[in-house]
């Protein structure tokens, strides 16, 4: 999926400016727990999280995290902001709730990073 | 004509740019009841100065040094700052990036005031043309993801000149208590580092998580430690210490799933149990020590 139709599906809105983003948006994690995805060596394409605090920056740049959904409308700090930009990160926030985003997403062929090959 | 500087996408410099490197920094400040003739330009050597109108230290307007000029020399006429300002809808700040402010120059005027964000004082003013006269002198930054990368990625740059019988690159890293704000920093600072110096991609990806997950340990359950990485081309060493209550029971640490983190911990997404396992999962050696009481002692080595 292309991040603008993402942005539209999920109703989200773009908080770190109006940086674009080109790329195909594959894989995707979601989860309020930081130590999650750092069982996975391969970084999903987009976080998906209830988790508004820095350390979710922080983590998507250790992993190397491009998109980061905060969801149910949580305030995201202007620092928090002001880091995801300094590091290139896009931070979408969305009304909908965790459960709402993902099943839409993955209506639209999103899957997860931790998904098996076989059906 | 085409520009000297080798880049090839315009938006690229416009989301890497501050507005900090481009603004122009000869400005004056004004009252709005003060008179037009009676302001002058205080710097020499044809510096044009804008006026930047503050009210109660507010800022709000603007007279471009293009306007100015034209109206001190009608020499037969004299108004008030006030009433030939152009009042100021938009504020950009020194760390706001060029494409911020690229689209308010449709609609919003032609010059904006830019403040220093900490101090909230005025820093200078940009314009369009501030813009375009920096592209044309090439001080726009242009290097980074478009220089060559013709080097061999073999040896990592940093060792290539260094002639020894062996050589490796000691980074510190000392780690505060509890504070939030900074955890992080460290594993960040040192997957920039690990990037510049060329190192495998897979390398960097697993000495990250390993350090990111050691530095939230310390963070969250010590009194306060360091972390040295030992860097050579084969690979990367990470050596944590820290001083706080400790481990009690490293074998049921190192299970998945347990852990000693309080709820606030847990508020902030951490205390999954997973870190230690994390940490060996992508350690090619992991040594890991404590004194219940005293601190943690923890060895990690990746190899390429």
């Amino acid at each position: 999926m292309q991040l603008s139709e993402i942005k539209e599906i999920l109703k989200a809105e773009q908080v770190t400016g109006k940086r674009a983003y080109s790329g195909e948006i594959k894989l995707a994690a979601a989860s309020d727990l930081m130590s999650d995805l750092l069982t996975n060596i391969n970084p999903p394409d987009i976080l998906l999280t209830g988790l508004s605090n820095i350390q979710v920056v922080r983590t998507a740049t250790i992993t190397g995290i491009d998109v980061i959904v905060i969801v149910r409308n949580k305030n995201v700090d202007d620092k928090v902001i002001q880091t995801a930009r300094d590091e290139a990160i896009i931070i979408l926030k969305s009304k909908l709730s965790l459960f709402e985003t993902c099943g839409l997403l993955f209506n639209k062929g999103v899957r997860s990073i931790w998904h098996t090959t076989e059906e | 004509m085409s520009p000297s500087i080798p880049f090839s996408n315009i938006d690229l410099l416009a989301y890497k740019t501050k507005v900090a490197d481009v603004m122009k920094v000869f400005f004056m400040i004004a009252q709005p009841d003060e008179m037009i003739s009676a302001l002058n330009n205080r710097f020499q050597e044809n510096k044009d100065c804008d006026i930047i109108v503050t009210e109660n230290e507010k800022v709000i307007g603007i007279i471009d040094h293009e306007d100015l000029m034209i109206l001190q020399s009608k020499t037969n006429n004299d108004w008030t700052v006030r009433e030939k300002l152009t009042p100021t809808k938009n504020i950009f700040y020194t760390d706001n990036i060029l494409a911020d402010i690229v689209n308010h120059f449709e609609h919003c005027g032609t010059r904006f005031p830019v403040l220093n964000r900490e101090t909230n004082t005025v820093a200078g003013t940009i314009s369009r043309c501030d813009i375009v006269m920096s592209l044309l002198k090439g001080t726009l930054d242009s290097t980074t993801e478009y220089s060559e990368q013709t080097e061999e990625k073999d040896t990592p740059q940093f060792f290539k000149n260094i002639y020894a019988d062996s050589s490796y690159l000691q980074l510190e890293y000392k780690i505060e208590s509890k504070n939030f704000d900074k955890a992080g920093e460290a594993s960040n600072q040192l997957k920039k580092t690990l990037s510049y110096l060329n190192m495998p991609k897979n390398i960097i990806q697993r000495a990250a998580i390993i350090a990111y997950e050691t530095e939230m340990n310390i963070v969250i359950y010590s009194d306060g430690g360091q972390i040295v990485f030992n860097i050579c081309p084969e690979q990367i060493k990470m050596h944590a210490k820290d001083v706080g209550p400790g481990i009690e029971n490293i074998d049921k640490a190192m299970q998945p799933g347990y852990s000693t983190a309080p709820d606030w911990v847990r508020e902030i997404g951490f205390g999954a149990g997973m870190g230690l396992q994390n940490i060996n999962q992508y350690s090619d050696y992991m040594d890991l020590k404590s004194t219940p009481g005293k601190g943690v002692n923890l060895i990690t080595k990746v190899k390429a």
